[in-house]
C-alpha cells in the first residue's frame, strides 16, 4: 500500500467517524442502518421519515461518489447470485435479531463503549472471517 | 426540519466517506474477512480509524470520561441476550459470504449491478420477516 491510498483511508475513516459523531451530537439520531432500513418497512415507524430521508442520502452520496471518486462505487462481486440472495436475507434477518449491524453495533455502540455491542462486534466479525475464509479455500 | 437537514447531509457525508473508506467495495471487504495468505488489512486501517474517531469526539463531548463496558454487565444495564448472539451470527454468516452490509448495500444500489439489487431483495426479505414473524420487543 502506498502513502496515497493509506491517506485516502485515513480521511475515509476520520470522516465516517466524524458524520456518524456529528450526526448523534447535533440531533440525538444514532447511526444504524438495518434499523432505518426496518422502520421504512411494513409496518412503517413513525420515525420512518427522517430514516428514509438518511437513506435516501446514502444513495444520493452514492451518486455523488461517481463525480469525486468513482473508486468508492466500483464494486464488484464473483458470488452466485442465488448466494448473493440467500446472503442478503441472512444480513437482513441477522441485523433484526441481533438489533443492529456493522454501524449500529460495529461503530455507534462500540464507540460509545457499550457492551453488547462490543460482543455483537466481536460475534460477527469473527462468523464473517470463519465463513469468507472457508467459502475461499473451497473456491 | 433543521434536524433532518442535517441527518440527510451527514448520511450524503457517511456515503462519501464509505466510499474513500473501501467500505463501500465487497471485494476488497471480502479481502480483509478472508484471513488467506494475502489477507488485505484496508479495511482495518479505515475502520480502525472510523471507530476512534467517534469513540474519541463521543467520550469527549457527550460523555465525559470512559465507562467501563465491564461494569455495565456486571450491573446488568447491558444485556446479552440470545438473541444478540443468535442475530450476530446469522448477520456475519452473510457478510462473510458477500463483504457486504447494510450502508453498502444501499450505497452499491447506484452502481445499477445487479447483484447489489439481489441483496438488498434478500435484506428486505429478510427484515420483513423478522418483523413479522418474530415478536420483537
Amino acid at each position: 500500500m502506498d502513502l496515497h491510498s493509506l491517506l485516502i483511508l485515513l480521511f475515509g475513516g476520520t470522516l465516517f467517524g466524524l458524520s456518524a459523531f456529528l450526526l448523534l451530537y447535533l440531533t440525538g439520531r444514532s447511526f444504524g442502518v438495518s434499523g432505518f432500513m426496518e422502520s421504512c418497512l411494513y409496518p412503517i415507524s413513525a420515525d420512518a421519515a427522517w430514516k428514509g430521508l438518511f437513506l435516501l442520502g446514502l444513495i444520493t452520496g452514492g451518486i455523488l461518489l461517481r463525480y469525486v471518486y468513482p473508486l468508492g462505487v466500483d464494486v464488484s462481486s464473483d458470488v452466485p447470485l442465488w448466494q448473493v440472495l440467500i446472503a442478503g436475507v441472512c444480513v437482513g434477518a441477522g441485523t433484526r435479531i441481533g438489533r443492529g449491524c456493522t454501524s449500529g453495533h460495529g461503530l455507534s455502540g462500540f464507540g460509545r463503549l457499550e457492551a453488547r455491542s462490543i460482543v455483537a462486534t466481536m460475534v460477527f466479525m469473527l462468523v464473517a472471517m470463519a465463513t469468507a475464509t472457508l467459502l475461499g479455500r473451497i473456491s | 426540519m433543521k434536524k433532518n437537514i442535517i441527518t440527510f447531509l451527514c448520511a450524503v457525508a457517511i456515503a462519501l466517506a464509505l466510499g474513500y473508506s473501501q467500505i463501500s467495495r465487497p471485494q476488497i471487504v471480502l479481502g480483509f474477512l478472508n484471513l488467506s495468505e494475502n489477507w488485505d488489512p484496508t479495511i482495518l486501517i479505515s475502520y480502525g480509524t472510523a471507530l476512534v474517531v467517534y469513540m474519541l469526539l463521543y467520550h469527549l463531548f457527550l460523555s465525559p470520561g470512559i465507562r467501563n463496558p465491564f461494569q455495565d454487565l456486571k450491573s446488568g444495564k447491558e444485556r446479552i441476550t440470545k438473541d444478540l448472539l443468535l442475530g450476530a451470527t446469522i448477520f456475519g454468516i452473510g457478510w462473510g459470504m458477500t463483504g457486504i452490509c447494510p450502508g453498502p448495500a444501499i450505497i452499491g444500489l447506484t452502481s445499477l449491478k445487479p447483484f447489489m439489487f439481489v441483496f438488498v431483495i434478500g435484506m428486505v426479505l429478510g427484515m420483513q420477516g423478522v418483523k413479522l414473524f418474530f415478536k420483537k420487543g
